[in-house]
């Protein structure tokens, strides 16, 4: 970068004025986005903090002016239901990105080669991830079922016996799998974006300079692929333990409550009891444990982008 | 045209067109020719009515029949047909946040006293709207009426299907296992032992539902009231952690899971039916409604060979009612069809189709008895001793609580102890939320 390109940089980057006052022009720019995002955001996040100190409920005309004081945030952390729910949220979360960014990043490998009807093939591996998923529960639900599932069929064809998909010992690791299958392709397509950004004469001067295909993945791929990775697993981690429709159609959180992730525990305490106070308390429990939960994730990426020029 | 006024002839190449059953064509004939539809007037020509109902076969063919009203008045109708556990968030969510989206609703019993507030007292409304049929509400059994309708002296529901629990038993099994067809399970000892020789290969002695949904805390109330259980003490104090808690817990899981189907762990009324009409379970818990759609051999195995009792020891109200949205924005229109729909004259039609009337001149109606002649043993039922939801206001919540409860003892999270304490645990913190009990 030539020395006049720096310091024009420097110049269009300053936020004072000649004279030393600072340079507020600029903020106007940004006073649309900030009114829309505070109507949209800000607005019902100051009114979920209010009704989370209520004891409001919908049933219950008037209720919504009863104050509770932190009775709801008492109620709820003091719940073992709530701490098994967060529990069940977290290892849902961890299961599925690791097993999906396995996959994802197996399946990218394979891909990044010069394989016949590579394109075709990445078509159809992108089709879970643009069903809706409803329709990929209804699906799997039907795939599960235990009298006339597919797999069971499939099992007793074999000769094999039946198997309960949906049971107690089951019901996790069948949710779970279900998420690996949608979420997959969203590893598979980011990590090939990272593949076809490596390098090729790194990789080249590594092949020269001896090293096989696992040493070339290990120290030449595999660092190039480390910031994606983590892109995708933050991403991906925070949409997991928001996952909802999946898990309520397919499960509804049972048997008994392992498979009752903190949105179904909430839409429970919403649209069942109808519980509007203790609702938002949960709501705003869960954006802390979100932010907690991801916050490494976060701070990685924050810190890598401020390290870029 | 041999007998055929212009509009039945009409209305049955209509149906006929879309490929309806030959009873739903003639039921809809009928009630083309009734004085109810001839009468209604086309004052509201053009509104729309949209309504939350049922999903059941009884509704569905009702919905489907309900287009004699809109032939006759121009009033459009849109069904919502949902499940149980959405029909009372969409009419909550709709009344309480003032959306006012739907103009009428149906009403499960147990929700009368949330809902009061939110819809209209449909005590005169023949008086109200022009052409809609006299209410005649000494029709109906006072019961039932008492259970389903009356808040205080409002009439915050019609009646409109007239329900009491079952035990439903195919005679073909019982005689293929040795037992008496002809003679239904007195207890639920006789029950199980009678399941326990009937299963065999794929044939399983009971459909219990385990899911988390009203059936399941249905069956888990029924026991609950035949072993002498009892909601509150008279201080209002919950007793669910009572000796007969424990027992329907463990009966449940024990005993009626233990010849019921794999896989009941996510059920609800559909899979119950199912289970029954495929014969897939020779015993069952199934509500009037479900029984009329056993009797239809397109759709049951077991329509020859239907056995049925009303549950041993206990029996527990069922029913619904309709009532119309106070804020509708149609409202004289939805108070024209729920008039008509209740009438006798369609009352009698919708039975027909499936519908347990609650109308005491439908029930004992000959022509009605003779398709389905269990009617008389629902009436028996609603006039009787039978057990109810927890009568409290929020009824469905502990229903709710229940079946949360129920289904973890069924999939082994928790024992029937277990399950009891954490019943009784939160229903009291429920009451206490609630202002019931300090």
């Amino acid at each position: 970068m030539s020395a006049a390109l720096a310091g024009e940089r420097r110049l269009s980057l300053r936020s004072v004025r000649a004279d030393g006052r600072p340079l507020v022009g600029p903020y106007w720019f940004i006073v649309p986005a900030v009114v829309m995002l505070s109507t949209v955001y800000l607005g019902p996040m100051i009114y979920a903090m209010m009704a989370s100190g209520t004891y409001w409920v919908l049933t219950e005309p008037g209720s919504e002016h009863l104050p509770a004081g932190l009775a709801n945030y008492v109620d709820v952390l003091s719940s073992p239901t709530f701490w098994h729910a967060v529990r069940v949220t977290l290892l849902y979360a961890l299961t599925s990105v690791v097993l999906s960014l396995t996959f994802g990043t197996a399946l990218a490998l394979l891909l990044d080669n010069e394989l016949f009807f590579a394109s075709m093939f990445r078509s159809i591996l992108m089709i879970p991830m643009v069903i809706t998923p409803a329709v990929i529960a209804i699906f799997w639900k039907l795939l599960y079922e235990q009298e006339a599932g597919v797999f069971n069929s499939v099992l007793t064809g074999l000769g094999l016996g039946k198997v309960a998909w949906l049971s107690l010992d089951r019901a996790f690791m069948s949710m779970v799998l279900m998420d690996v299958w949608q979420s997959t392709p969203f590893f598979m397509l980011v990590i090939l974006a990272g593949l076809q950004s490596v390098d090729q004469n790194l990789l080249d001067a590594a092949r020269v300079d001896g090293a096989n295909i696992v040493q070339r993945f290990r120290f030449v791929i595999l660092p190039h692929l480390v910031p994606y990775m983590v892109i995708a697993a933050a991403f991906r981690g925070i949409a997991t333990m928001n996952d909802f429709d999946k898990i309520w159609l397919l499960t509804q959180g049972g048997p008994g409550d392992s498979t009752t992730t903190i949105t179904i525990y909430t839409y429970k305490i919403a649209f069942s009891a109808f519980d509007m106070g203790r609702t938002t308390a949960i709501a705003w429990i869960f954006v802390c444990i979100v932010l907690t939960a991801t916050s490494p994730l976060l701070f990685h990426l924050f810190k890598t982008s401020r390290a870029r020029p | 045209m041999m007998g055929l006024s212009r509009r039945q002839f009409a209305t049955s190449l209509a149906a006929a067109g879309l490929g309806l059953s030959p009873l739903l064509r003639q039921a809809m004939a009928q009630a083309a020719a009734s004085p109810a539809t001839r009468n209604l007037p086309r004052t509201y020509s053009g509104r729309t009515l949209r309504i939350v109902w049922g999903n059941s076969p009884a509704f569905i063919s009702t919905a489907e029949f309900s287009k004699e009203f809109t032939a006759a008045s121009g009033v459009q109708l849109e069904f919502s047909q949902l499940p149980t556990a959405e029909r009372y968030q969409k009419m909550i969510l709709d009344t309480s946040t003032n959306t006012n989206s739907f103009d009428i609703y149906i009403v499960a019993y147990q929700w009368k006293e949330q809902v009061a507030p939110f819809v209209i007292d449909h005590t005169g409304l023949d008086k109200e709207v022009a052409g809609v049929p006299a209410m005649n509400w000494d029709d109906y059994p006072q019961q039932p009426l008492a259970a389903y309708s009356k808040l205080g002296n409002k009439m915050v529901t019609i009646p409109i299907v007239g329900d009491v629990s079952f035990t439903i038993w195919n005679k073909a099994a019982y005689r293929a296992a040795g037992l008496d067809p002809e003679q239904g399970p007195a207890t639920w000892r006789q029950l199980f032992e009678n399941g326990q020789k009937l299963r065999s290969g794929e044939q399983y002695g009971y459909n219990l539902p385990a899911g988390k949904t009203i059936q399941t805390a249905c069956v888990w109330i029924t026991l609950f009231h035949s072993f002498g259980g009892q909601y509150f003490d008279p201080a209002g104090k919950p007793l669910l952690d009572s000796p007969a808690s424990i027992a329907a817990f463990r009966f449940m899981v024990e005993n009626l899971g233990k010849i019921s189907p794999p896989g009941n762990l996510t059920w609800d009324f559909p899979e119950m039916l199912a289970s029954l009409s495929t014969a897939q379970a020779a015993q069952g818990y199934m509500w009037a409604g479900g029984v009329t759609a056993l009797y239809d051999p397109s759709k049951s195995k077991i329509a020859q060979s239907l056995g049925y009792a009303p549950t041993p020891e206990m029996t527990l109200l069922g029913g619904w009612g309709v009532a119309a949205n106070a804020k509708s924005r149609n409202l004289d229109a939805a108070k024209l069809f729920l008039g008509w729909l209740t009438s006798p004259e369609i009352v009698k039609q919708i039975g027909l189709l499936s519908m347990p009337p609650t109308r005491r001149s439908a029930l004992s109606d000959p022509e009605l008895i003779a398709r389905y002649p269990f009617l008389p043993s629902v009436l028996k039922g609603m006039e009787g001793k039978v057990a109810g939801y927890a009568p409290i206001k929020d009824s469905e919540q502990v229903n709710i609580q229940i079946y949360d409860e129920a289904n973890a003892v069924c999939s082994g999270t928790k024992t029937p102890e277990q399950g009891a304490a954490s019943l009784q645990e939160r229903v009291t913190t429920l009451l206490r939320r609630r202002g019931y009990i300090q």
